[in-house]
């Protein structure tokens, strides 16, 4: 099925890289799913799912860990694809695989009470409010320093539309016009393959490629989401079979090697209290770990502390799913034992994770890119009052 | 002059005592890799030298003073051992891992019972002098890595050897491994369990007695865990590591990551397609990750630097470059000698200058020696002029000066 999908030497590393196996005494961990199943049901066709193999976020930090490159996530997706699920389970994974669909009609994800129950959505956990992304009225044709592609995600269109505004002022700021793409709400296809339909996945990310509308003029596609930074620049090309038209980069190491200097030495003037930085999981996969972290202190924030978790539990739409809402919650509460009710601002780059996050913890979440935006004005108006006193 | 960063390929522990050595010194620095490291794969102790052809090495820095020339970087002098130890202590102490560097071998018992030297151990692990007065070996129902009336033999001698096994917890499963052993015991009623099942099993004991478990004490709360058993028990616990992976160098990565990162550290995950001539090297997927200086760290049984054809080819699996060819006939382990790539950058890890830590039981001194030199080479005199790790100042050893015969002293256990 992929390159090195028989290739587990059984090391169990990516055992010791799992967040669920250490919090979910049922779950069997990634060997167990990943390479061993996908080996017996090669063996044995139609071999029935295991037990609990949905309790798997997709975190991929088992692959991660895989000295011997075996796609252990993506063998546990497939895996899930072999699930027997009640219709109105099917129903819900269906529409919750579509998060593009749902950004057209945001206010759908705010279902509760007794339908919420019936679909299997968790009542309990925090869900997104509806803000959606005003568009510009003459987005501008080029900059100093070139085009750059803005992918706003569907979440990011539908729920958290600042986000996406304040990363274009800052890149316009940098010397740079700015494309948003795709031209509507589409999604990268992260969603489906999670939930363990990698054909639906394939088809949407496809229809996403047709609409990106990125050409050879653009230098960069710029992500404000960590899981569709990963899903465009790492999966797409191994497992959706797609092609990326440019290079994708978030938009924290594109900040950090981009943002001219004379941009940070003007952000001390703003005071920052005490900033905690979440690097997802998937972030940490297709990135590594210390971007966000980098930014903050950059940007001359007052303290900051790393919320020292594998996976916060959220995991897309995994923490809105009733049968994960224990495993989430456990999840979490490292995140919530780690901050012990200080409060402060928590930066990542994921909607979901800043969601559950701030539930968890307690904190206010949000984009790095509203944060950073938020330090640019306020030192700004900082500068502006401390220039109007000395006049005066 | 000082490179301004310096780019880390590996993060294994030759890896993170790269990157640590570089980040203590002021440098910016980005660690790349592509998979775990080795550290989950073991228990975490750092040793020095423990057998030679077969016979245990009873003091291994006068071991190294005696055979240092056949591992390339001849001589490897006393002064530079000790400075290395001194810096390794203070890592410890910076990732509140505080364990004395010992003057000679150590033992411990293996889960089959048998001896074996050990040097550094972090405070949790066991690591004896001599044969204690009285031991307790407590095993768990359903973990099969540990099965106490083995690991007795171990302690055979003039003291008394007891042996406990203690019941099920209420949640347990046959599924369960030492990495939920771990996560149980991370729990509070996990870890009172365990407390109360010792106090019930060990009753009042002879004193002196040392309690020694498998190595299952939690991954995150180990400390924590760890005194509160020592005070309520009123006797030293000690864990054995057991077969991977291992909770002891999981809690060792864990820690030494987290510091890393807050020191300033960029991991970063990803291939590395090319060591770019401008400095840094760019990943498969076209990342550029870094600025300045590599060093390949390498090394490790898991990636290892050197990919070894059927045809006796020996080629650098990053730079794509000839390393060399055995002839027929010749030893394989001849191939462990080209790690060692001398000129730009430096390489470290175990499978570097023709160490072989599996058969001499030294990679931990492997990995501080190589690690070393490799930095050296990138900013000259570095390790020399190190005061602190972090917040912990670097305490010169007192390792006293001894004959250069101890070799004749080793013996078999």
């Amino acid at each position: 099925m992929f390159d090195a999908d028989d290739a587990c030497l059984k090391c169990s590393l990516c055992v010791t890289a799992c967040p669920v196996y250490r919090e979910d005494p049922q779950f069997p961990g990634p060997k167990v799913l990943g390479p061993e199943w996908h080996r017996a049901a090669l063996a044995l066709p139609g071999l029935t799912a295991a037990d609990h193999v949905d309790d798997c976020t997709f975190c991929q930090l088992c692959e991660a860990a895989c000295p011997a490159d075996v796609p252990v996530a993506h063998l546990i997706a497939h895996h899930k694809a072999s699930q027997a699920k009640s219709p109105v389970v099917r129903l819900r994974d269906a529409v919750l695989a579509r998060p593009h669909l749902m950004a057209r009609a945001p206010g759908l994800a705010g279902l509760g009470g007794p339908p919420a129950r019936w679909v299997g959505l968790s009542v309990e956990t925090r869900r997104p409010r509806p803000q959606p992304l005003r568009w510009p009225a003459e987005p501008a044709a080029t900059g100093a320093r070139g085009i750059v592609a803005l992918f706003v995600d569907c979440f990011t269109r539908a729920y958290d539309g600042g986000a996406a505004e304040a990363a274009s002022r800052l890149l316009k700021a940098w010397g740079y016009a700015v494309r948003w793409v795709p031209r509507e709400s589409r999604c990268c296809g992260a969603a489906a393959y999670a939930a363990g339909q990698p054909a639906t996945a394939r088809r949407i990310a496809a229809a996403t490629a047709e609409d990106l509308g990125v050409n050879h003029g653009v230098q960069a596609i710029v992500t404000l989401n960590a899981t569709c930074d990963g899903t465009l620049r790492d999966e797409w090309p191994r497992y959706f079979h797609q092609d990326v038209p440019a290079p994708v980069v978030p938009f924290a190491a594109f900040a950090l090697a981009e943002a001219p200097p004379a941009f940070w030495d003007s952000l001390v003037a703003s005071p920052s209290g005490l900033v905690f930085v979440h690097t997802t999981c998937r972030a940490k996969v297709s990135q590594g770990e210390g971007a966000l972290l980098a930014l903050a202190r950059r940007a001359g924030a007052d303290v900051v502390e790393r919320l020292d978790v594998e996976c916060c539990g959220a995991a897309g739409s995994y923490a809105f799913k009733a049968e994960h809402h224990g495993v989430a919650q456990r999840l979490g509460r490292r995140a919530a034992g780690q901050v012990g009710g200080r409060s402060g601002t928590l930066l990542v780059d994921s909607g979901t994770c800043a969601l559950h996050l701030s539930q968890m913890t307690g904190l206010y979440a949000e984009h790095p890119a509203r944060w950073l935006d938020q330090r640019r004005r306020g030192s700004e108006a900082n500068l502006g009052r401390s220039t109007a006193a000395r006049r005066t | 002059m000082t490179p301004g960063a310096v780019t880390v390929v590996g993060r294994g522990p030759a890896g993170l005592f790269a990157a640590t050595l570089l980040a203590a010194a002021g440098l910016s620095v980005h660690v790349v890799s592509s998979s775990s490291g080795t550290l989950p794969l073991w228990s975490g102790r750092f040793n020095f030298r423990d057998w030679d052809q077969g016979m245990v090495v009873d003091n291994p820095w006068d071991w190294w003073m005696e055979h240092g020339e056949q591992h390339f970087v001849g001589g490897t002098a006393r002064a530079r051992w000790r400075r290395l130890w001194s810096i390794w202590r203070a890592v410890g102490q910076q990732l509140g891992m505080d364990s004395a560097i010992p003057e000679r071998n150590r033992w411990t018992v293996t889960p089959l019972g048998r001896r074996r030297p050990v040097f550094w151990t972090p405070p949790w692990e066991l690591a004896l002098d001599r044969a204690p007065v009285a031991v307790a070996v407590v095993g768990l129902e359903g973990l099969l890595d540990f099965e106490p009336e083995l690991v007795a033999d171990g302690f055979q001698g003039p003291g008394a050897v007891r042996t406990l096994r203690l019941p099920w917890p209420p949640d347990w499963h046959r599924g369960w491994n030492t990495v939920r052993w771990g996560a149980f015991l991370d729990t509070g009623s996990g870890a009172d369990w365990l407390e109360q099942q010792l106090v019930r099993a060990l009753g009042r004991g002879p004193a002196g007695e040392l309690v020694v478990l498998p190595q299952v004490l939690g991954l995150s709360r180990t400390d924590v865990l760890h005194q509160r058993l020592e005070r309520r028990l009123d006797r030293l616990v000690r864990e054995v590591g057991l077969a991977p992976p291992g909770l002891g160098g999981m809690r060792l990565e864990a820690r030494w990551t987290a510091w890393l990162l807050s020191s300033g550290v960029q991991m970063h995950h990803g291939r590395v397609r090319a060591i770019r001539d401008a400095g840094g090297i760019t990943l498969t997927d076209g990342r550029p990750v870094g600025e300045g200086p590599v060093i390949l760290a390498t090394g490790g049984i898991l990636g290892g630097g050197v990919c070894l054809s059927a045809d006796g080819t020996g080629v650098d699996a990053i730079h794509r470059r000839l390393l060399g060819q055995l002839a027929e006939g010749d030893d394989p382990a001849r191939a462990l000698q080209w790690g060692l790539v001398l000129g730009d950058g430096g390489v470290a890890g175990r499978q570097t200058a023709g160490c072989d830590p599996d058969v001499h039981g030294d990679g931990g001194a492997v990995c501080l020696w190589t690690a070393a030199e490799a930095v050296d080479r990138v900013v000259p005199g570095l390790v020399d002029r190190l005061s602190r790790i972090g917040t912990v100042e670097v305490a010169v050893l007192d390792v006293s000066v001894r004959g250069p015969q101890t070799h004749k002293e080793a013996q078999r256990v």
